[in-house]
């Protein structure tokens, strides 16, 4: 064998061999077949903002990679090209990221905004269950610590918030095991009563097979009796994707669609058919968690009353518009009762419902007997007794703030105020240059029909050639106008409104 | 297991909450700081007192000064006419209050602020006379008395902003600072300021035999916890020696305490004029521009601008401004870079967001620093650097309170703010010092016989100076004081036996 | 081993090297009793309120509830609040009819460019005889309400009576709470607030600054403020933000007695021999962290009755639609605000419980 020489000797020094033609054998590339696949799609960043509609059409997607036809054109989720989420983060001219990361924040808060904001009548007084899945499959890690610890706690932040935003309403939460059901906190309106049932984690032990079926039959008995006027709904958060039923599912689904029940559905594995089509059929919605933020907010997408439906099954049927022949479905007349408050220092009597003595309570106006904590219904006569505050807490439902909608820069001129108009800070000012690729539409274009998936990927970098806004929803003025008072509002103080406030302060 | 002897110092009280003791004692013991202005203010007399309180800018410092309660019950009582009797103020305060409001009253009435006359239920309280008009004078506005500052008529030719004003006391006070801790290259201060450190016992004098300054100075204990401390306490701390040298210099003291809290109310950026100020102020003029305080062009200019050192003295806003900032859109972002700059982690890693030297020297003292970048220096708190800091004299406590103080606002999340196992660690190590306690005495063995032993036991627990017995082996000891007594003893009785 | 015979190491010692994070606590709560106090000042301007209420009380007594008078003692009550600490926060809006407007703040990030005229005062001289704080706040408030009432008398002339029904009260307090809001968020360090993650306790209780609102009030109720209100009180609530209201004079405002009872304030009714003043600096003065140690007057019997839509009149027992929540103080067949219709069924048994009860 020839003793090796140097590599210098087998390359020509003045032959530049280009690097391709070495490397393969073929001449062409026609026998490789990784090249030839079709490019994958990208798959965006569906985590951390995508909206109501977005787990929806994500579950669409899933569903066309199941006939085998198409797996070469949409490709498996694990054949996707890596996410870089770095490439989001453009570095500004000093190589500060600052500025990149405030878009991004600001734009997460324009998104959470824009919401739904029609005035449809709305089942206020809500009769919900929350069914929680307890089977083995909920000490799956995936989501940290684990899905069980995880559910508990995002449970107790939907408690208080559920009664926080429905002060009238009532909770019961239903778990299931072992194929059966069992009920782990009574249909109340006591946050801490379910608060401390959920803390209690040694009797929640997950094991064994859930049971769809006796779950949503024992939420059923619970909900069953009352009356037509209160919007009955189940919650179910259902981490197994097999289920052992004692009879046809199909049957419960029909007994639940006739008492006009709405079961909607967090999973956190994947979508099931079946689990799909007892939401859907009776008309609810479905979602799959991706990952804890995004099962949060798909937890937290039911803290609003829902919509109720006219009698043709469209969504947000109006207010005025029943037809006098027909009753509708959940008007009705309720009689409630506003109690007397008695300070801590009256008297001390026996109070009803757990006969202790106590100076402070609310008596109830038509029997006059005593109760600790109101809302609640009187243990003597059963009439409903209810605060103002409560019924008012929630009339920011029924009549919520209208959406205020970017200005891009060709409304802004010497007479707008240069300030915003709640919070007084002061707005940046108008670049010199007129932008003339604006779009007159712009303003007009925006997120209301929520159907836009999320264009983060995009967004990150902010245009300042002159677009009216970015795909993010941010107003390049940072001005965001009421269209009833025409006053304008910086982005925090349009949060902050929409969110916690519901009161715009030009309005009224 | 060996036990823990007892520290030889007492663990840091605050010193408002125990003012039984005198200043020294209580400086001593806090070990942070020594007296403050409210200490000061209470051991003047009551004349110096009243002539103080006539001018409004001084009834608003020192308002400032008392506790919260205490200003709302001086509020309360400033607009009645008549005495206010005490039950209708006790009626007023809830059970929690009472005990604050004892505290309160206690407080103004040293200051001479308040007065109680009668006895028991008819009580009643009245506040200063002079007292309430300044108050009066100083919420209202007006009248005659021009002590908020007198501003100047004429416009300044060579007027300077306020950025230039922050520059120029950051660098007068870190000149002080760096010399202190002996940096190079730093400018010794002029004499004034050095007789002052001498004096409040900072600095003292050291045999430098190598080199040719004369007049070199060392850093003493006292020296290194007041470079913890922070710049409202350590420009106090100077301020208060100020005023103790005022009175041998023949200075009123009143004026100089009117100067100083007129100083605390004046505006930034707005030059004042310097007539129709008596002596005393003139001088104080000259001294207090080597502090950092105010700013004059010349010695004899005509007017004076306010630095932000005299604007925040009677406030807790930080007084010094770094000029490091990254965004300057506005003010705040320059605010939280002056108030917390150190992150502590619970391994004992440190990192500082700083690039100034006199901060990276004064962690230096108690932190063994690694890597040093533009903006970031990176070090651990280790045995060797706690304990070469111990020995410099500075305690546990003022290293804890320092980084309490200069924690990053991204620390403030945590609760606790710093890391329970380094606080902890720190005054453990700080105890390792005090492990041990010394007394000298003498030790008595080989007692002839059990009976002998006990008698000279008996003999030296009824004089009390028995320190420790061990009844097997026969040993005792006892003090030195008690050395003698307990020989005696023995002699007599060898002699009788 | 020789074991020294004086007294045993204090527990105390040993124990405090490890419990140190209670001396922190301690330590924290001496700093929290100073922590700086955020107040907002809203006063009632109504110029009908405050008219009427010269002309009926003509005595010569009461010639201190003119508005120039009490604007005094409120420039003082200001200045009292400024002297307690350094760093305490003020914001001063003026509510009148239909609108409010913000004459002083000292929130870091606000412009002052066009409020209330403060700018001249500014470039103005300093008086050596007022603290300059002091003359800022009083300036630009004094100015400010002078302006809004020449605006609001000419507004009158050209505008029909039906604006006289709105307050500009709800409107000031909900630009107050956008302030506040936007203050606690400068505050928290750095990172990105989660909305959904804390609760509102949490929030309030980690920023150093403590915020409260004062209504001074002049004017009954509106009806139609109701809804609005509301909304307000529940968002200080979330944010813990208290509600104290001073009446001057003028009947009871339940929905401002509801909304300091709501958010843990104090509601006060100026009686006639009382000096304004002396009531501001006693029971309005305190910051929160005093406030625990005071006994604050306050409101007992707070009434939670609602007042039907259809009569406005106070009732106990009502029927509330299921659909916009309209309170009646009797059955009717259909709502009027939402026109929805009730079932026969249910009318027949509110029908037939009422003859019972008559019976």
């Amino acid at each position: 064998m020839p003793p090796r020489g140097a590599d210098d000797d087998y390359v020509g020094e003045n032959e530049a061999i280009p690097e391709e033609e070495e490397d393969f054998l073929d001449d062409d590339d026609s026998g490789d077949e990784f090249q030839n696949l079709t490019p994958l799609p990208r798959l965006g960043r569906p985590g951390l903002r995508a909206k109501a509609s977005a787990p929806a059409a994500q579950a669409k997607g899933k569903d066309s990679t199941k006939p085998k036809g198409k797996a070469k054109d949409a490709g498996y989720s694990w054949e996707a090209t890596y996410k870089r989420s770095w490439d989001n983060v453009h570095e500004d001219e000093s190589g500060s990221l600052e500025g990149a990361v405030r878009q991004m924040i600001d734009g997460n808060k324009r998104k959470r905004v824009m919401r739904d904001v029609a005035p449809v009548q709305r089942g206020i007084i809500r009769h919900l269950v929350l069914l929680i899945d307890l089977s083995s499959s909920m000490l799956e890690k995936d989501m940290r610590p684990n899905r069980f610890e995880l559910t508990l706690q995002y449970a107790k932040e939907f408690v208080n918030e559920y009664f926080d935003q429905n002060p009238i309403g009532q909770l019961s939460i239903v778990g299931t095991r072992e194929g059966i059901a069992e009920r782990i906190a009574q249909m109340g309106g006591n946050t801490i009563d379910h608060v401390s049932a959920l803390s209690n984690k040694r009797k929640l032990e997950p094991r064994g097979e859930p049971s769809l079926q006796n779950a949503l039959e024992m939420a059923r008995s619970s909900l069953a009796h009352l009356p037509a006027s209160n919007s009955r709904e189940i919650l179910a958060i259902f981490g197994s994707l097999t289920t052992c039923d004692p009879g046809n599912i199909h049957d419960t689904i029909a007994t639940l669609q006739k008492d006009q029940i709405r079961v909607s559905m967090v999973s956190l594995a994947a979508e099931v058919k079946i689990l799909k089509e007892v939401c859907t059929k009776t008309g609810g919605s479905f979602s799959v968690a991706l990952n804890e933020g995004h099962f949060r907010d798909c937890l937290f997408e039911l803290l609003p009353p829902p919509a109720v439906e006219g009698p043709k099954r469209k969504a947000g049927g109006q207010a005025d518009g029943i037809e006098a022949s027909s009753v509708v479905q959940g008007v009705d007349l309720l009689q409630m009762a506003f109690p007397l408050r008695l300070p801590a220092h009256s008297e001390p009597t026996l109070c009803a419902c757990h006969s202790k003595l106590k100076g402070s309570g609310y008596l109830c106006p038509r029997c006059g007997s005593k109760v600790c904590d109101v809302p609640t219904d009187c243990p003597v006569c059963g009439i409903t007794i209810v605060m103002s505050t409560h019924l008012a807490r929630s009339y920011h439902h029924l009549f919520p703030v209208s959406n205020w909608v970017a200005v891009g820069w060709e409304k802004v001129d010497e007479k707008s105020c240069p300030r915003c108009f709640s919070c007084a800070i002061p707005f940046p000012e108008k670049p010199g240059h007129a932008n003339a690729a604006m779009n007159g539409a712009a303003a007009g274009k925006n997120k209301f029909n929520g159907t836009a998936t999320s264009a983060a990927a995009t967004s990150a970098a902010k245009k300042s050639t002159g677009a009216a806004k970015d795909d993010s929803g941010l107003a390049p003025s940072s001005r965001y106008a009421c269209l009833k008072c025409g006053n304008h509002f910086c982005l925090e103080c349009d949060a902050f409104v929409h969110e916690n406030l519901h009161v715009c302060p030009g309005c009224c | 297991m060996s036990t823990v002897a007892t520290p030889s110092q007492h663990p840091a009280k605050s010193i408002e909450s125990d003012p039984t003791l005198s200043f020294s004692e209580q400086s001593r013991a806090a070990g942070i700081g020594a007296e403050t202005i409210n200490d000061f203010l209470n051991r003047q007399p009551r004349s110096v007192l009243i002539r103080l309180y006539e001018k409004p800018a001084s009834c608003l410092a020192i308002f400032r000064l008392v506790p919260m309660l205490a200003r709302q019950l001086i509020m309360q009582m400033l607009f009645l006419d008549g005495p206010l009797p005490v039950e209708d103020v006790l009626s007023w305060m809830s059970k929690e209050g009472k005990r604050e409001y004892e505290d309160c009253v206690e407080r103004l009435t040293k200051l001479s602020i308040l007065a109680i006359r009668g006895q028991g239920i008819k009580q009643t309280l009245i506040l200063n006379g002079v007292f309430t008009e300044g108050m009066r004078r100083a919420l209202t506005g007006g009248g005659d008395h021009r002590s908020f500052g007198v501003p100047c008529d004429t416009e300044d030719k060579n007027a300077v902003g306020v950025g230039f004003l922050d520059e120029y006391a950051r660098t007068k006070w870190e000149t002080i600072l760096h010399y202190m801790v002996g940096s190079e290259g730093s400018v010794v201060p002029r004499e004034p300021v050095l007789y002052l450190l001498r004096r409040s016992d900072l600095m003292k004098k050291t045999n430098e035999t190598s080199g040719g300054r004369t007049s070199s100075l060392g850093i003493t204990s006292r020296g290194f916890q007041f470079l913890l401390e922070d710049v409202n306490t350590q420009l106090w701390h100077l301020l208060l020696q100020y005023l103790d040298m005022a009175e041998e210099r023949n200075m009123d003291l009143v004026e100089v305490l009117g100067f100083l809290f007129m100083l605390g109310s004046l505006e930034l950026g707005r030059d004042y004029s310097t007539e129709d100020l008596p002596e005393t102020q003139l001088h104080m003029l000259e001294d207090f521009r080597d502090y950092g305080l105010i700013y004059q062009r010349k010695a004899s200019s005509r007017r004076f601008y306010p630095t932000r050192l005299a604007t925040t003295l009677t406030s807790n806003a930080s007084p010094l401004l770094t000029t490091t900032t990254t965004t300057s859109s506005s003010g705040g972002t320059e605010q939280e870079e002056e108030r917390g700059y150190v992150i502590l982690e619970t391994n004992y890693r440190l990192y500082a967001y700083t690039s100034s030297p006199l901060r990276v020297a004064v962690l230096n003292l108690f932190v063994s620093l690694k890597a040093r970048f533009p903006n970031l220096v990176i070090g651990s708190i280790t045995r060797e650097s706690v304990k070469s800091a111990l020995s410099n004299g500075i305690s546990a406590e003022q290293i804890i309170t320092y980084l309490t103080h200069h924690a990053h606002p991204q620390m403030q999340r945590n609760d606790p703010l710093l890391p329970v196992t380094v606080s902890d660690q720190i005054r453990l190590w700080e105890r390792e010092k005090n492990r041990v306690l010394q007394e000298s005495g003498s030790l008595f063995t080989e007692f002839s016989s059990q009976a002998d032993y006990q008698q000279v036991l008996t003999y030296s627990q009824q004089l009390r100076v028995l320190r420790w017995n061990d009844d097997q082996r026969r040993m005792i000891f006892v003090t030195e004081q008690g050395n003698e007594p307990v020989r005696d003893f023995i002699r007599r009785r060898v002699v009788q036996s | 081993m020789p074991e020294p015979s004086k007294a045993p190491a204090k527990s105390t010692d040993v124990a405090n090297a490890g419990f140190s994070h209670l001396a922190t606590k301690a330590s924290s709560g001496q700093a929290s009793k100073n922590s700086t106090d955020f107040l907002v000042l809203i006063i009632d301007v109504n110029p009908l309120s405050w008219a009427s209420n010269f002309s009926l009380s003509s005595q010569a007594s009461i010639a201190s509830r003119e508005l120039e008078s009490v604007l005094d003692a409120i420039l003082i009550f200001l200045n009292a609040h400024i002297a307690m600490q350094h760093e305490n926060g003020l914001a001063v809006y003026a509510a009148s009819l239909g609108l409010a407007k913000l004459l002083f703040t000292t929130a870091p990030f606000a412009s002052k460019g066009d409020l209330g005229g403060s700018s001249e005062a500014i470039k103005s001289k300093p008086d050596a005889n007022t603290y300059q704080h002091f003359r800022h706040v009083d300036n630009a408030v004094l100015q400010g309400i002078r302006k809004m009432a020449r605006e609001v008398s000419e507004k009158d002339q050209t505008d029909t009576a039906s604006n006289q029904a709105t307050l500009g009260i709800v409107s000031a307090m909900s630009q107050a709470l956008c302030q506040l809001n936007r203050l606690t968020m400068t505050d928290q360090t750095g990172s990105e607030q989660s909305l959904s993650g804390k609760t509102p306790g949490t929030l309030a209780a980690k920023s150093s600054m403590s915020s409260r609102i004062l209504i001074l009030s002049a004017t009954p109720d509106a009806s139609t403020q109701y809804i609005p209100m509301m909304n307000c009180i529940f968002g200080a609530q979330k944010k813990g933000i208290l509600i104290d209201v001073c009446k001057m004079f003028g009947d009871d405002t339940v929905f401002l007695q509801q909304a300091s009872h709501l958010t843990g304030g104090s509601y006060f009714r100026l009686d006639e021999q009382l000096g304004l003043l002396q009531t501001l600096m006693s029971a309005y003065l305190p910051s929160r962290s005093i406030r625990e140690l005071l006994n604050l007057p306050n409101q007992d019997e707070v009434d939670f009755r609602a007042a039907c839509f259809c009569h406005r009149k106070i009732v106990d027992i009502g029927y509330v639609c299921s659909v916009c929540l309209s309170l009646f103080c009797e059955p009717r067949p259909q709502c009027l605000t939402c026109k929805s219709k009730y079932p026969q069924s249910t009318l027949e048994r509110f029908a037939q419980e009422n003859q019972n009860r008559i019976k």
